[in-house]
């Protein structure tokens, strides 16, 4: 009990959370290096006595080793934190951030001054089209940009304001910059203008890059040739693409299917199989990140864990059931848990790598069918599933960690939208995290990053592979308005012995 | 050799769960077994048990308990919602990591999350892998270290360790309380991770004592058992709570290790003297495993500094009353080792501190104190746990605490349980750093903090916690602990090398009292019981450092 409140003691409150300003704005929420001269923003977790305001709100920052701190302007103030002017002349290095709001204690948080940390603006809107002949619109799924329309971009963390123009790309295709600098009475905003080019293709989510100076952000655009709504790739109807523009949400329902394969040893593995249903609302921002988040491919140290939603779902608790099914399979997903339709099958009894049992979450066509349930749009819809991904190794892994060691998988039965991220750890001593094309079937881990690994030592390899962007099986189910999504995801663990 | 069925019920009682990838594996004597008053110390059912152990990490000849993970996780086949196993439908085996051959390993006991079971004295050292399997169920795996030595004793719930007193024809006859263990007396005590022929020396009460025997070295698998004299005369104090260390070599995973616990002992033989002042009888019912009332009063003050001129306060009270066993009171007496320790953070894999409640939970129920109050001059508490935090001001003039230095006075308007009762006690003046905020640690040199040590009587035991980043980068933490009333705690420049340089670090200062020192009363509950009152202080400062 005394350590428990001892520990309670030293755990105080949540630590604040310092970023970029574009950033914040689009949902992230881990702590960055923010520059010199650019907007950004800390997550305050007090408790607020009275409505914030900008006069209320005081932010300093201490460089380390300074008895000094430096006054940050204010430029806005909410219940969910503070945005500031990080003052052009801070020092870089690490520095005390100190703030406030009105009628709140003084709060501190440890932060990095780095020379840039650029980003680009897509909340509210990824960007302004402007016309010659029109109003100007906000970009958006319902009001994309078209050739000859000029657009207004914005950023902050560029640091000190490169001497050269930046170098615009929009689906690739490089575009004539008309403004780059700071954005009019806007200290801390970067805006850039820029004339879509021809020839820049199509889509909702049209990749842009910006390159300035040693700075590159990347952001995306809702562009097509006769500035008519852009056809989605989920399908969505072009008032549900109005409803995004205009704030609002779409219904979507996540359907869930994992199949996993664990094996102790060649001669014992099995598969652990489930699958769930669950409905809530998703924003513009959150479906855009179904296309705009590529995860990075290559090896790193570390674990990556991949992050979820967040679902929060108010009503009545579902009731009924839901299926899935396959061939002559049907899986009946019960109304369980409240709001979540589910069903975990039992695993398979131990049996040789090569010579499983077949899975019931099985690659082929599939059907959706949820008629009769209460929590569920009634509907169903048809998609396919790639074959579970199994390792092409023994059990346990060997693996030298003095040499690159390349991993080998049945990649051929996975479409391009299908990725593979692999984590290897070692008992004690650190991880490995790699992200490829499941397609490619193979990749290949460095020999410096096997090098932290203890020779005799113990670990365990896993991949998961599951679909990205438009090869995420899905359907709009037109009479009620609602998106279906299925998260598949496949998985083999296997043990590793280092050498 | 396998242990009795009741024995091997109460082994997978004494569990802790610690979840890693597919299951845990740690020593199974890093959680405690039964009170000391029985002979046998298995023999016994415990309540709920506390766990602080290497997890993971296991070494030859150690007996150690693989949990599954927590219940309700999908990976787990260990609970399908079947009836718990047998030991005859459950196979485990180790494979060393380079090699094919799984070797059978003997089980002790067997239950729904748990095995119990023995690492060979034979198995190489390095990495290595645990399989596992329950009839009809799929075969689940885990790593594990397996390193020269890592040990832990058989403690009475986290409390003090399990001791026998020898006679000179062999029989055991436990030391307790009312049965402490005499000078020259030969004293078995038992724990697990010895490893190998692994050398041993043992200090009672910060003396030297002699290590009469390691054979029978390992009379139950999986078991050490180590034989030592308490030295003769009146070399060690006597005390119901006197420090018991184990020290061990661990030849390329730590240098030296120890592993403390206390134990009971009087140049008479006759019932030590409390220091809550309890009575024979209560220690009686304590030693064969009974429970004493107990109100729990936590209060605490702690300083959080933004900057020089931006301090505020934040405070806590609470009221907690409940039964404890002997080994949750001794728990109070652990000795705390002065000097400063540095660790870095976990940032994956596999290592994990927990605790965790199981078995069969029959705790008897905790007295009604009635509706209590505390105060001091003009300020009465009323438990309502974090109290309102102050407005900041500089540390020049920090803001006035609630719980305040000075006589305080605990009063209750009574129950069914307890009668119109109270009590005084005595807290010191919060504590408060000395020098300039925020310090400014040069990595390079020593670094000294000083506080308001005067305030503090020789029980107040002051750790900080310095926690930043590594020089080598990830983060790193670092703890000293020293006597609150030195005033003064120098940080080593070898520690503070390994934090990174320019970077900014938070400091957390925690004062608490030890031993007898912590203030308490005895009352008497209505049906005539002892209720022990004991108040759980502890004041601190929380505050950036900046280290150069």
């Amino acid at each position: 009990m005394r350590l428990a409140a001892i520990l309670l003691l030293l755990a105080g409150a949540l630590p604040a959370q310092v970023r970029n300003a574009a950033v914040a704005a689009a949902g992230g929420s881990a702590t960055a290096p923010v520059a010199p001269g650019s907007l950004a923003f800390v997550t305050d977790y007090s408790t607020l006595y009275q409505e914030p305001t900008i006069a209320g709100a005081v932010v300093s920052i201490r460089p380390v080793g300074s008895s000094t701190p430096i006054p940050a302007q204010v430029e806005n103030a909410t219940s969910s934190g503070i945005t500031f002017l990080v003052p052009a002349d801070t020092p870089l290095g690490n520095a005390q951030l100190i703030y406030h709001q009105a009628g709140e204690l003084t709060q501190w948080a440890a932060i990095t001054i780095a020379a840039s940390d650029f980003a680009l603006y897509t909340t509210p809107a990824p960007g302004v089209n402007v016309s010659a002949s029109g109003p100007a619109t906000s970009n958006g799924l319902s009001t994309p940009v078209q050739p000859g329309q000029a657009i207004e971009i914005f950023g902050t963390g560029i640091g000190a304001l490169p001497q050269s123009s930046p170098q615009v790309t929009l689906g690739g295709v490089m575009q004539t910059v008309l403004y780059a600098g700071i954005a009019p009475d806007e200290p801390g905003l970067i805006q850039i203008n820029f004339q879509i080019a021809s020839g820049t293709p199509d889509g909702c989510y049209v990749p842009m890059t910006v390159s300035w100076g040693s700075s590159t952000a990347t952001s995306y655009l809702s562009k097509t040739s006769s500035g008519m709504p852009c056809q989605h790739p989920f399908q969505l109807s072009t008032s549900a693409l109005q409803t995004l523009d205009a704030g609002g949400t779409v219904e979507t329902g996540m359907i869930s299917m994992t199949t996993a394969l664990e094996a102790a040893s060649a001669q014992q593995a099995s598969r652990q199989e489930s699958a769930s249903a669950t409905f809530n609302s998703l924003t513009a921002a959150e479906i855009a990140s179904y296309f705009t988040e590529p995860p990075a491919q290559g090896c790193s140290v570390g674990s990556n864990a991949p992050a979820g939603l967040v679902v929060s779902i108010i009503g009545p608790p579902f009731s009924g059931s839901v299926t899935l099914q396959h061939a002559s399979t049907t899986l009946t997903l019960t109304a369980a848990s409240g709001f979540e339709y589910s069903l975990t099958l039992p695993p398979t009894a131990d049996a040789p790598l090569n010579n499983l049992p077949a899975p019931e979450i099985a690659g082929g066509a599939w059907t959706w069918n949820s008629s009769g349930a209460s929590g569920a749009p009634s509907g169903s819809f048809n998609f396919n599933l790639a074959a579970p991904v199994q390792l092409n190794s023994g059990a346990p892994i060997i693996i030298p960690t003095e040499q690159y060691q390349t991993i080998t998988w049945n990649g051929a039965g996975f479409d391009s939208g299908a990725m593979l991220q692999m984590t290897l750890t070692g008992l004690g001593s650190g991880a490995v995290s790699c992200v490829a094309p499941a397609q490619a079937g193979a990749l290949t881990i460095p020999a410096n990053l096997l090098a932290q690994f203890t020779p005799g030592g113990s670990g365990v390899l896993t991949v998961s592979v599951t679909e990205t962007g438009a090869s995420i099986p899905h359907a709009f189910l037109q009479s009620s308005g609602t998106l279906m999504l299925v998260n598949w995801s496949s998985g083999d663990t296997r043990p590793v012995d280092f050498q | 050799m396998r242990l009795s069925f009741r024995t091997a019920g109460l082994l997978f009682a004494i569990a802790g769960v610690i979840q890693a990838q597919n299951a845990t594996v740690l020593n199974a004597a890093s959680v405690q077994t039964a009170p000391p008053a029985l002979v046998n110390p298995f023999f016994s059912e415990v309540d709920f048990v506390g766990v602080s152990a290497y997890s993971n990490i296991v070494s030859p000849g150690m007996m150690a308990i693989l949990h599954a993970p927590a219940p309700g996780a999908t990976a787990n086949p260990l609970l399908r919602g079947r009836p718990a196993p047998s030991a005859s439908e459950t196979t485990i085996s180790i494979r060393h990591s380079g090699s094919s051959l799984a070797i059978p390993l003997e089980i002790l006991s067997v239950n729904a999350t748990s095995i119990t079971f023995v690492i060979p004295l034979n198995m190489p050292l390095g990495g290595a892998e645990i399989e596992y399997q329950f009839a009809g169920q799929p075969t689940g795996w885990t790593n594990v270290n397996v390193v020269p030595a890592s040990f832990a004793f058989f403690t009475n719930l986290g409390g003090p360790v399990i001791a026998q007193s020898v006679a000179a024809d062999g029989s055991l006859s436990p030391i307790g309380l009312t049965t402490p263990a005499q000078p020259g007396q030969t004293i078995r005590i038992t724990g697990s991770g010895l490893g190998y022929n692994t050398p041993v020396s043992v200090t009672v009460g910060g003396v030297p004592a002699t290590v009469v025997s390691p054979p029978p070295h390992r009379a139950t698998p999986g078991i050490d058992e180590i034989w030592f004299q308490i030295p003769a005369g009146s070399a060690v104090t006597d005390g119901c709570y006197v420090p018991l260390v184990l020290s061990y070599s661990s030849q390329n995973q730590w240098s030296q290790m120890q592993t403390s616990s206390t134990i009971s002992k009087t140049s008479t033989g006759a019932p030590c003297v409390h220091p809550f002042q309890l009575s024979v009888a209560d220690m009686a019912t304590l030693d064969s495993g009974g429970y004493i009332a107990v109100g729990q009063i936590d209060m605490s003050t702690t300083l959080d500094v933004a900057t020089a001129s931006a301090a505020s306060r934040d405070e806590y009270d609470d009221l907690n009353p409940t039964e404890m066993t002997a080994g949750q009171i001794a728990s109070l007496f652990l000795p705390t080792a002065p000097g400063c320790s540095i660790g870095r953070t976990s940032t994956g894999g596999f290592a994990y501190l927990g605790q965790i409640a199981v078995g069969n939970a029959s705790l008897p129920t905790p007295p009604d104190l009635g509706s209590a109050v505390l105060q001091n001059g003009a300020t009465t508490l009323n438990f309502s746990g974090t109290l309102p935090q102050t407005t900041e001001g500089p540390l020049s003039a920090p803001p006035t605490p609630a719980i305040a230095g000075g006589t305080w006075t605990w009063q209750t308007s009574g129950s069914t349980d307890l009668a119109t009762s109270s009590f005084n006690f005595t807290l010191p003046a919060p504590f408060q750093l000395s020098g300039a905020t925020p310090p400014s640690f040069i990595r390079t040199q020593d670094q000294t903090l000083n506080w308001n040590g005067a305030a503090f009587d020789a029980g107040a035991v002051l750790t900080a916690f310095l926690n930043g980043s590594a020089a080598t980068g990830g983060q790193v933490s670092l703890d000293c602990t020293v006597p609150a009333n030195s005033g003064t705690l120098t940080i080593p420049a070898t520690m503070l090398s390994q934090l990174a340089g320019s970077s900014l670090d938070t400091l957390n200062i925690l004062v608490r009292e030890t031993g007898s020192f912590i203030p308490h009363a005895q009352l008497k509950l209505t049906s005539g019981a002892t209720l022990l009152m004991y108040v759980s202080y502890s004041t601190g400062e929380n505050l950036p450092v900046d280290v150069q």
